[in-house]
């Protein structure tokens, strides 16, 4: 619990991803395909924050992911031409959305707490999916691009450039996750990991269980609608379907693909959906069901994702070894 | 009701019951019971199985509120207060069916109590000096349950007695003024009630913290209780010294079952 996950892992993880533009053109893939793994790999961890270290099921985290998004793109759309101050504005859009009605929610447990969440996001959904003349509607919000980012003694073109691009996102995402895994190693989360070992145990330990899933739903919004502003700045476009329920489930999927219990584990699932969806949709409309299919399967043999895989091979190893 | 009425001794109680109650739909779980302990006693807490016992314990410890009555904890009416309030005002409890944290190991299980006890529970890093007190005292702590040997290993690989000894060091992680025990030994086998017993003793007579205890096994209940309270069917039916008990017919009644004529 000190540690995370072991050094080594999380240096091959880094490794990975600081040479992603190179090794995914030579898989085939493309760097804004890159791209998309990290940034709905921030938002599958940031829900895995909720998820696999609280023991709480958000199935409305797309809510916050979207109105980020929409934060971000209006502001540049209407307000000003500012990719910093776009985002500052989306993250906090959703963050208190989040914090208003985290408010309301904090008392619901499993599936009334995911009911919820859901019904709420669908609110966020259908506002933005009727309200034409501000979101564009089912159109999308169109009509703006991620700017320039100005560092005063240079700007870094974020929007010719692919690669510049991909680095700016690797260097939110380092942030985001560098904070995540400090709030995570601290007493405040091993009081989050106390409440999803075993709830009871925790507040008769003295936790105030509701205000402490508050505060991790909150920051797990606060890093999700972080996300969702790359998301919409990687499109240069939004619309409604990033708020919509379907969204959040498959940031679910992706945590629970990759393992809930490990700390990359949300990142190796959205790296296997977001390749999964690009080689098979380019075979195939349904390629939904594809990721589906691998989806049970590894639900069904492999309970704790991918990284459940790895963890007990490394287990079993270490067992002979010793024998 | 037939509890003797004892005049309050030169010490204040740390505990005061006033006549609580508790009620589910038709059911009287718990019927006006009133009750004190004393600065440092120890007291068990018996009576047959659905005498309300547990019930008893989960409104002295907030698990829910009494239909009526109040609960005075320390000269404080904690009667409306949550769970996690009356902890951090010094009353630790465990359960009789065990609440550890399962995946995380008997260590770490004791220092999320620590840092919740030493304030820390918002804390986003301790100090070095933090950390070395609360690791000298999770030292402390496995020590006094003899879990040297698996103190790196998840609760929930260590045998049953393990996992109760560990869930009553985690509740003395704390350092309550009041530790309520239900059936500690539940589920043991000889060896594993003789050494609960022993830690309970240990601490009763050593440290001087008041205890309560709900136990079904008599021989753990007269070896460490000074004084007993008898509940049957939500009331008080009896309070003494274990010899008192001993003698008291109706509570010998309440045990067989038989028909008693007060």
């Amino acid at each position: 619990m000190t540690r995370l996950e072991k050094p080594a892992l999380t240096a091959f993880v880094w490794l990975a991803l600081l040479t992603m533009p190179w090794w995914m053109n030579a898989i085939g893939g493309y760097t804004e395909l890159a791209s998309r793994v990290l940034v709905l790999g921030l938002a599958a961890m940031a829900l895995n924050f909720l998820l696999g270290y609280t023991g709480v099921l958000s199935f409305g985290h797309a809510a916050y992911f979207g109105l980020g998004a929409y934060g971000v793109g209006m502001m540049i759309k209407f307000v000003v031409p500012s990719t910093p101050l776009g985002m500052l504005v989306g993250v906090a859009t959703g963050t208190v959305a989040a914090a208003v009605l985290g408010l309301l929610i904090v008392k619901l447990r499993g599936v009334y707490f995911a009911m919820v969440t859901i019904a709420f996001g669908q609110v966020f959904y259908f506002i933005a999916f009727r309200w034409n003349s501000v979101t564009g509607g089912d159109d999308g919000l169109t009509g703006w691009k991620r700017q320039a980012l100005d560092l005063g003694f240079t700007q870094v073109d974020l929007l010719g450039n692919d690669r510049a691009f991909y680095y700016f996102l690797l260097f939110v995402f380092a942030l985001a996750v560098g904070a995540m895994a400090l709030i995570l190693r601290s007493p405040f989360g091993r009081t989050l990991v106390a409440i999803r070992e075993n709830e009871r145990r925790a507040r008769f330990l003295g936790i105030p269980v509701e205000r402490h899933i508050w505060l991790s739903f909150v920051i797990s919004c606060f890093f999700v609608s972080l996300a969702g502003t790359l998301y919409a700045l990687l499109n240069n476009f939004v619309d409604p379907r990033a708020l919509r329920w379907d969204q959040s489930g498959n940031f679910v999927i992706m945590a629970v693909l990759g393992g809930m219990r490990s700390f990359w584990g949300p990142l190796v699932g959205a790296a296997i959906f977001v390749v999964l969806q690009d080689y098979v949709s380019s075979h195939t409309e349904n390629w939904m069901s594809f990721v589906g299919l691998f989806f049970v399967l590894v639900v069904l043999f492999f309970p704790r994702g991918v990284m459940g895989i790895l963890a007990r091979r490394r287990a079993t190893d270490a067992t002979k070894e010793g024998a | 009701m037939s509890a003797e009425r004892r005049p309050a001794g030169a010490a204040a109680p740390l505990l005061h019951v006033d006549n609580v109650s508790r009620h589910f739909g038709s059911l009287v779980a718990v019927d006006r019971v009133s009750l004190t302990i004393a600065p440092g006693e120890l007291r068990a807490i018996i009576g047959p199985n659905g005498a309300g016992k547990t019930t008893f314990f989960n409104l002295i410890s907030g698990f829910f509120p009494p239909t009526s009555g109040r609960i005075l904890f320390a000269g404080t009416d904690v009667t409306p207060m949550p769970p996690e309030r009356r902890v951090a005002m010094g009353m630790a409890r465990t359960f009789q069916i065990t609440e550890v944290f399962p995946e995380l190991t008997v260590r770490e299980n004791l220092r999320i109590p620590l840092e919740v006890a030493a304030g820390k529970r918002l804390a986003l890093r301790l100090s070095a000096a933090d950390d070395a007190r609360i690791e000298a005292r999770i030292d402390e702590l496995v020590a006094m349950g003899h879990l040297e040997a698996r103190a790196h290993r998840p609760v929930n690989e260590l045998p049953h007695g393990d996992q109760r000894t560990t869930e009553i060091l985690t509740a003395l992680a704390l350092s309550p003024r009041l530790l309520l025990l239900d059936e500690p030994t539940a589920g043991m086998g000889d060896q594993e009630t003789y050494d609960i017993t022993r830690l309970i003793r240990r601490l009763h007579r050593e440290t001087g913290l008041t205890i309560a205890l709900i136990e079904h096994d008599m021989r753990v209940v007269f070896h460490l209780a000074d004084r007993i309270a008898v509940l049957a069917e939500g009331a008080l039916l009896g309070e003494g010294t274990p010899e008192e008990i001993a003698r008291d017919e109706r509570v010998q009644a309440a045990y067989l079952g038989e028909e008693v004529h007060a």
